[in-house]
């Protein structure tokens, strides 16, 4: 009876590692944040498509050991702190290992002190703020460049290259462009560039007339453009062209997008630099990646040599 | 000089653009009292229609002039038809109820079109075919782009016919007997919800044209885009005086010209600070906006 | 088949035949041609689920749904009955005592909704002094949040006042900058009051976005600190600790108490003479004016008083998210709270309460439907806004106007 007893418990046991087995091996739950809606949603779907993207990748190429499956939890943070804390608090309960977002700094930062408690990492692909990095969050890391990085390749890159004397900025007072372009009017001044202007436009605007006409009347010799996003980024060279102004034009990254030569179109294949970081030198850009921004327009052609040091 | 004409230019261009949105705003407003949020989007599915016809139509092989027609009229056919809707599905059923909760309504209207446009159009601009109207011409140092002339000629020429349209024929005179008093006006036979629809169509209409315009100076359109505009073109009909279509106009003018002007003399990023300033003084001094109107003592 | 029931049918078919020829040209013109399945296919998931709900309302309407409306409405005025035997003040505790429990029950997202929800309640019962009582269109209000969120900000960064100090600094600083923003529209009626408070509203939010050396421009205020609190610590013997309240469950706490206060503040203005002398201008100015109430004073203290409530809720959310840039403050913010008074019901305090819950809650809520989240906010602000065109709990009026009685 003692052994009868023994033999159905082990059994029963058996069973249950057997039944509890396929359910044991586990998922790799990561969640990504970054404006879905609103007026940001263009990057912000781009963030959430290349999280998706990037899972399949690494899904087809044999997965994370010890993980089964990766499932991904997209969050809307609509460029706003309130709501980015509300999805940091809502992928929390969702008990993440990993967050990838947010997008704008301004939501970063706040969601990062929330994810930062909990001990997930989040990991930032566009809040380029220095200051995303900079509070010593144990937990919060960046892939993307720094503005103050991306100024100092600018400089060289407007002193060296295009030896210019004059230099006129514009951003459009997000974190992103007017700390970039407070950045890159410190390092001109400091290697000696004069700097006649920098204006400001204000997010949602379409018309750049009257800030543009300055440009013109200040002719100088570079007219640095620092934009949140690459829609604008066209607007601002196809009515640059309008008005006239012979300066070379000097964007940043984040117009740096296929979608400025599908809207600029002419306006854009004249005289537009894009500038990278300077850390984030690729050694090596894979061969694909190159081609593929040459045959949409070869207008980022510049950027990628001077990246290389090739000029 | 020529920086102050260059501006000047500007400044017209945007006014009329503003104008022509406002148009539409203070239509609606002088004739059931709403401030319809909801505008500046068909003013953005107007831009969005103008460039997906024009694309389908010189896929089709049509010739530029037809292309440009076509799609002027169809555009403002199809955002007449989306206002007519939008207003009977979510103004009407309002008609007797609280202005405030129309005007909610009309909020609630706006988010859902211009996330329709997002999800049929894409999260990314569109571009415009600018080829058709590029160019610019000099005059005396000025570059004056053939848009900037069209933008402007055409305000003028709308502002003509609806000003025809309100005073001159039967349809206006029940408009304007509609704005004044409902009831009356339907006792002599005017049925007024069909002059509503229509108010609402050719206001849309306006802000469709407005729409393409738009598109083909700048380039693209973006789904977000009537928002800003939107509250601008409202700004303006108020500085001109709300419900009157002279006054719209004129203080569609005045705003884009402030604008340019604060942002070509004094500082760009406090440019719309100014704009909002000038119409506060303007109105603490004429409360009725400058060309005036009958307000009477509405409560909200 | 009675004639109501054709009726409802026939609008249904004339409107998805609209719905369609609006989908149609925004899906199915492109370059390559007309096409015609990917926009039936949207329309024929639209359509099936109006069918649906038609079909449903038409049941009901018919009585073959009875068997389950008949108990639920018995059911409900069973509720109704037992919910006016019971007085007011234990509902009232009872919904305290849920208020108090809440945090120990739930997970941190839950929290962090509620408290945003809390935020909401203070604007939106300071926004209903200014529209509700006194009748005042405000487009601008949330720049009297933004002012009470700066106001702590600068405070706590730049000389480390303690949240409970700068609380009521706060609410003075948004006081003064509603007297100024009051004062010009004081003249002002109707839409022209809310084209120029909307643009105050506007500069506001320009000011805190162009001033870099008052309040670090777009790159917002960090640093700043959680509310702290005294407490008794027996690590050494009994002393008194500094501890701050960073935690959820703490702030929690604070904003519950913040929004107890402001129920209850609103509560008996409502009810004071002064609250009366609202009621009166907000229904004939002119008349008010003629029974000797100082319209000028008053209105200018409704603005005053609504902005208070701004400035506390700005103070806190400055402490709760430790960081404030102006992108918080945007019109749409402003439109938001609008929304929630109107939503809930002008005047009335539980109703205002619904309408912020249901105007936070809701988008979280959709989360799920993600590129599809704010489509279907809207949608869900249209239809309730149809269906329930005077709030969710509209206040009672005093009195009648000659004019209703018909």
């Amino acid at each position: 009876m003692k052994r009868f007893v023994l033999t159905v418990s082990i059994a029963a046991l058996a069973s249950v590692f057997l039944m509890t087995g396929p359910a044991m091996s586990e998922n790799l739950k990561i969640g990504s944040m970054s404006p879905l809606t609103g007026p940001y949603a263009a990057d912000g779907n781009d963030i959430a498509n290349g999280v998706r993207t990037a899972i399949a990748v690494v899904t087809a190429e044999g997965g994370i050991p010890g993980f089964d499956k990766i499932a991904l939890s997209p969050q809307d943070t609509a460029c706003d702190p309130r709501q980015s804390v509300a999805a940091a608090n809502k992928l929390v309960n969702e008990s993440v290992s990993a967050v990838i977002g947010a997008y704008c700094s301004s939501s970063t930062i706040p969601a990062s002190e929330v994810l930062d408690e909990e001990r997930i990492l989040m990991i930032t692909p566009a809040s380029t703020n220095e200051k995303v990095t900079e509070r010593g969050l144990k937990y919060m890391f960046r892939t993307c460049g720094r503005d103050d990085d991306q100024s100092k390749a600018a400089g060289k890159f407007i002193k060296d290259y295009l030896k210019a004397k004059t230099l006129f900025l514009v951003d459009d007072k997000t974190t992103y462009s007017q700390g970039l372009a407070d950045n890159v009017a410190k390092e001109a001044k400091a290697l000696g560039i004069q700097v006649v202007g920098h204006e400001h436009v204000n997010q949602g605007d379409k018309d750049f007339s009257a800030v543009l006409t300055k440009v013109k009347a200040a002719s100088p010799d570079v007219f640095y453009v620092s934009l949140q996003n690459s829609a604008s980024g066209a607007l601002m060279l196809i009515q640059a062209k309008r008005t006239g102004i012979q300066a070379a034009i000097l964007g940043q990254d984040a117009v740096y997008h296929p979608q400025l030569i599908e809207i600029g179109k002419d306006a854009v294949e004249s005289d537009v630099r894009i500038c990278g970081y300077e850390t984030a030198l690729l050694s090596e850009v894979p061969k694909g990646v190159f081609h593929r921004i040459r045959r949409a327009g070869g207008v980022f052609h510049l950027c990628l040599r001077q990246r290389h040091g090739l000029f | 000089m020529d920086y102050f004409l260059q501006q000047l230019i500007n400044g017209l261009t945007l006014g009329g653009i503003y104008a022509l949105i406002a148009l539409g705003y203070t239509m609606v407003y002088g004739i059931i009292q709403l401030i319809n949020f909801a505008h500046g989007e068909f003013f953005a599915a107007g831009g969005y229609m103008g460039v997906i016809l024009l694309s389908y139509l010189a896929a089709s092989g049509a010739g530029p002039y037809v292309c440009l027609a076509g799609a002027l009229i169809l555009t403002m056919g199809y955002c007449a038809v989306l206002a007519m809707a939008v207003e009977k599905v979510a103004y009407k059923p309002l008609r007797h109820s609280s202005r405030l909760s129309v005007l909610i309504s009309a909020l609630g209207m706006s988010i859902f079109l211009q996330n329709g446009l997002m999800l049929t159009q894409g999260v990314y601009d569109k571009a415009y075919p600018t080829q058709m109207t590029q160019g610019s011409f000099q005059v005396a140092g000025l570059y004056i782009s053939y848009m900037q002339v069209i933008i402007v000629a055409v305000t003028g020429i709308l502002l003509v016919a609806l000003n025809a349209l309100v005073f001159k024929t039967r349809i206006g005179k029940a408009m304007r007997a509609s704005a004044q008093d409902k009831i009356m006006s339907g006792l002599v036979g005017i049925d007024s919800d069909r002059i509503i629809s229509l108010t609402f169509a050719i206001g849309a209409g306006l802000a469709a044209a407005a729409g393409i315009m738009v598109g083909f100076y700048y380039g693209s359109v973006h789904y977000g885009m009537g928002f800003v505009p939107g509250i601008k073109a409202f700004a303006a009909a108020v500085l001109g005086g709300i419900g009157n279509v002279t006054g719209a106009m004129i203080g569609g003018a005045l705003i884009g010209i402030i604008e340019v002007f604060a942002a070509g003399y004094l500082s760009s990023e406090y440019k719309d600070v100014f704009a909002f300033v000038i119409l506060i003084a303007v109105l603490y001094f004429r409360p009725t906006g400058i060309m005036g109107e009958n307000v009477d003592d509405t409560r909200v | 088949m009675t004639r109501g029931s054709s009726k409802a049918w026939i609008a249904l078919g004339v409107g998805l035949v609209w719905f369609y020829l609006i989908l149609w040209p925004l899906m199915g013109i492109t370059p390559e041609g007309l096409q015609f399945i990917p926009s039936l296919v949207v329309w024929l998931k639209v359509a099936a689920a109006a069918f649906v709900l038609v079909s449903l309302n038409q049941l009901r309407t018919a009585g073959a749904l009875a068997f389950i409306g008949k108990p639920t409405t018995a059911a409900w005025t069973e509720i109704r009955k037992i919910y006016k035997k019971v007085p007011v003040r234990v509902w009232i505790s009872v919904v305290f005592f849920l208020a108090l429990v809440f945090p120990l029950t739930t997970g941190r997202y839950e929290k962090d909704v509620v408290i945003n929800v809390m935020i909401y309640v203070c604007l939106g019962l300071g926004l209903n002094i200014v529209i509700g009582l006194a009748g005042l269109l405000d487009l601008g209000y949330i720049a009297f949040y933004g002012v009470g969120a700066y106001t702590y900000a600068l405070l706590s960064v730049h000389f480390q006042l303690s949240f409970w100090l700068c609380l009521p600094v706060a609410a003075v600083f948004a006081a003064v900058s509603g007297c100024i923003i009051g004062y010009p529209t004081l003249r002002m009626r109707g839409d022209y009051l809310a084209i120029v408070t909307l643009g105050f509203g506007e500069i506001v939010r320009l000011i805190l976005n162009n001033w870099m050396s008052l309040t670090n421009g777009p790159n917002g205020i960090l640093g700043i600190q959680p509310p702290g609190l005294y407490w008794p610590g027996f690590s050494s013997g009994l002393t008194l600790e500094y501890i701050w309240l960073k935690k959820l469950n703490y702030l929690y706490y604070v904003i519950l108490a913040l929004v107890v206060f402001t129920i209850i503040a609103v509560h008996r203005l409502n009810y004071s003479r002064i609250g009366r002398a609202w009621e009166a201008i907000r229904e004939d100015e002119t008349a008010a004016e003629l029974m000797g109430v100082n319209t000028f004073t008053l209105k200018l203290l409704a603005y005053a008083m609504g902005a208070v409530f701004g400035g506390l809720a700005g103070a806190f959310f400055a402490a709760r998210m430790r960081f404030v840039s102006p992108e918080s403050f945007t019109f749409l913010e402003s439109a938001m709270v609008l929304s929630m008074v109107i939503l809930g019901g002008m005047g009335s305090i539980p109703g205002v309460i619904l309408g912020a819950l249901a105007l936070i809650a809701l988008p979280e809520a959709f989360r799920g439907f993600e590129l599809y989240r704010m489509l279907a906010f809207g949608g869900a602000m249209v239809l309730m806004m149809i269906f329930r065109p005077s709030g969710f709990w509209p206040a009672k009026r005093m009195g009648q106007r000659s004019e209703e009685r018909g």
